[in-house]
């Protein structure tokens, strides 16, 4: 159910990578236990950030949850979609519910996050 | 951690346990959302067992209950419930309770799971005024909250008998039940409270009877937007040790003409003073929730803080309670909420949404 050609973080997102360019979002796990998730606050085009930063925070009905960087780069883009569906998110995390674009400034990271298969185990 | 007769229950129903107030209960089974959409055009169950439930009994039950509660208990007749605050002698809320009146000899207190143990102690304090027997039946009993248009159907088929003329705010008792007419959730609704070892036969008895009506467990997740949304103030959130009940506009359940009780005198001074703050509803005219414990400004000013917040899907907004200076407070003032250190602009709003 973790699709095979993500990459994953500890804390339950995903990054799918083509060339220089990264698309991130959060794991079904995530917005399983997040349930309900009602806005998604997340960065302008054009910010750096650091592999582990907080980039965004998913508002679910019950609670506030902080988003986290699997890399470094610049964002390129946040989903547009998500201002008015945040529910794509808990619907299609994995597809219609990404959040954000971005230029990758150190691939080399990549290589400390997790396969599917070991983030699989990391949750069971 | 404490666990309700029901737990095991909740783990069938797949429901997903958080602490609250020491006790392991859902937050939610199937989602907030579906929840609390059931108990607005339905029907829904909720495990309320962690509420406290004291039953005083003795000579001096009524006199014991007018001295440790702000409201007057002296028209109260049998089947009557009563909302009421304990204070303390700052006139502070120590919590809000309900009053199930039977007798003078004989009254069931229904308090908050947080203050269990305060208001216990507060009560044993006076022992050596009146003479009284204290008995938390809270660990030997369940509490099953039956709310929702629907919920008088459930309940009316669950104990074959009719329940329209029942009042809001009173109770029967029959065959070891206790039923109220009672609820949080804004919506009619009833309470049953049984012996803890009818608990799982009664909680799946209310699922077989609602079936047809598509009457849903339901979790705090829900429990909590509700009351939101109809208003209603949680201990912790709208009240607390230092908040007066003017402040939160619970002044209709003290009363300053009957004899003593606890925190009559300062209560009475609070009364004759102009207020400082307001509990206010406050509702977010952009995107993002408001949670508990926000700043509001207005005209560069901190004028406030939330209490409450939530985002209420059937109302596409964010909408919470607020504590705001009396010159702020007037509905329709212009405000700005602070969400993670960015002003977001709110509107001040009767907090009642339904």
């Amino acid at each position: 159910m973790n699709p095979n050609e993500l990459k994953y973080t500890k804390s339950h997102e995903w990054i799918k990578v083509d060339g220089d360019t990264g698309i991130i979002g959060i794991s079904d796990f995530a917005q399983h236990e997040l349930s309900d998730i009602v806005f998604a606050d997340l960065p302008e085009a054009g910010k750096t950030i650091v592999a582990g930063d907080q980039f965004g925070v998913l508002e679910s009905v019950k609670t506030a949850s902080d988003i986290f960087s699997p890399v470094s780069g610049t964002i390129l883009e946040s989903n547009a979609a998500l201002k008015d569906h945040p529910e794509l998110i808990n619907q299609d995390p994995y597809t219609q519910g990404w959040m954000i674009k971005i230029k990758l400034s150190n691939p080399s990271e990549l290589d400390t996050l997790l396969s599917a298969q070991d983030y699989q185990s990391l949750i069971s | 951690m404490k666990q309700t007769a029901l737990y095991s229950q909740h783990l069938i129903h797949g429901g997903k346990i958080v602490e609250f107030a020491g006790w392991q209960l859902p937050v939610y089974y199937s989602s907030i959302i579906e929840e609390h959409q059931a108990i607005r055009t339905k029907a829904g169950i909720f495990d309320v067992s962690h509420l406290g439930r004291l039953e005083i009994s003795g000579p001096d039950t009524a006199k014991l209950v007018q001295y440790l509660a702000t409201n007057d208990i002296q028209s109260c007749q049998t089947g009557d419930i009563l909302y009421a605050l304990v204070c303390n002698d700052r006139g502070g809320i120590e919590d809000d309770i309900l009053i199930y009146y039977r007798n003078p000899q004989s009254i069931l207190l229904l308090v908050n799971a947080s203050n269990t143990d305060k208001i216990k102690n507060i009560i044993k304090a006076l022992t050596s005024r009146f003479n009284f027997s204290l008995d938390d039946i809270t660990p030997n009993t369940v509490m099953i909250a039956v709310q929702g248009p629907k919920a008088i159907l459930v309940i009316e088929s669950l104990f074959s008998k009719s329940f329209k003329e029942m009042k809001k705010y009173s109770f029967i008792e029959f065959d070891n039940y206790i039923v109220s007419r009672t609820g949080y959730t804004g919506e009619d609704g009833f309470e049953v409270i049984v012996s803890k070892d009818q608990a799982i036969e009664l909680w799946n008895q209310l699922l077989q009877h609602g079936q047809s009506v598509g009457l849903i467990p339901c979790g705090l997740g829900a429990r909590d937007t509700l009351r939101l949304e109809a208003g209603n103030c949680l201990y912790g959130h709208e009240m607390n040790a230092t908040t007066n009940p003017f402040e939160a506009g619970l002044g209709f359940a003290v009363k300053l003409t009957k004899p003593d009780f606890i925190g009559k005198s300062k209560l009475i001074e609070l009364k004759n003073k102009p207020l400082q703050r307001k509990l206010v509803g406050i509702e977010l005219r952009e995107s993002g929730v408001m949670r508990d414990g926000y700043d509001i400004f207005a005209n560069a000013l901190s004028i406030g803080k939330t209490t409450s917040g939530s985002y209420i899907p059937s109302l596409k907004k964010s909408i919470g309670m607020a504590y705001v200076s009396m010159d702020y407070a007037k509905p329709g003032t212009m405000v700005q909420v602070m969400i993670r250190n960015k002003p977001y602009s709110a509107v001040i709003v009767n907090k009642k949404w339904r």
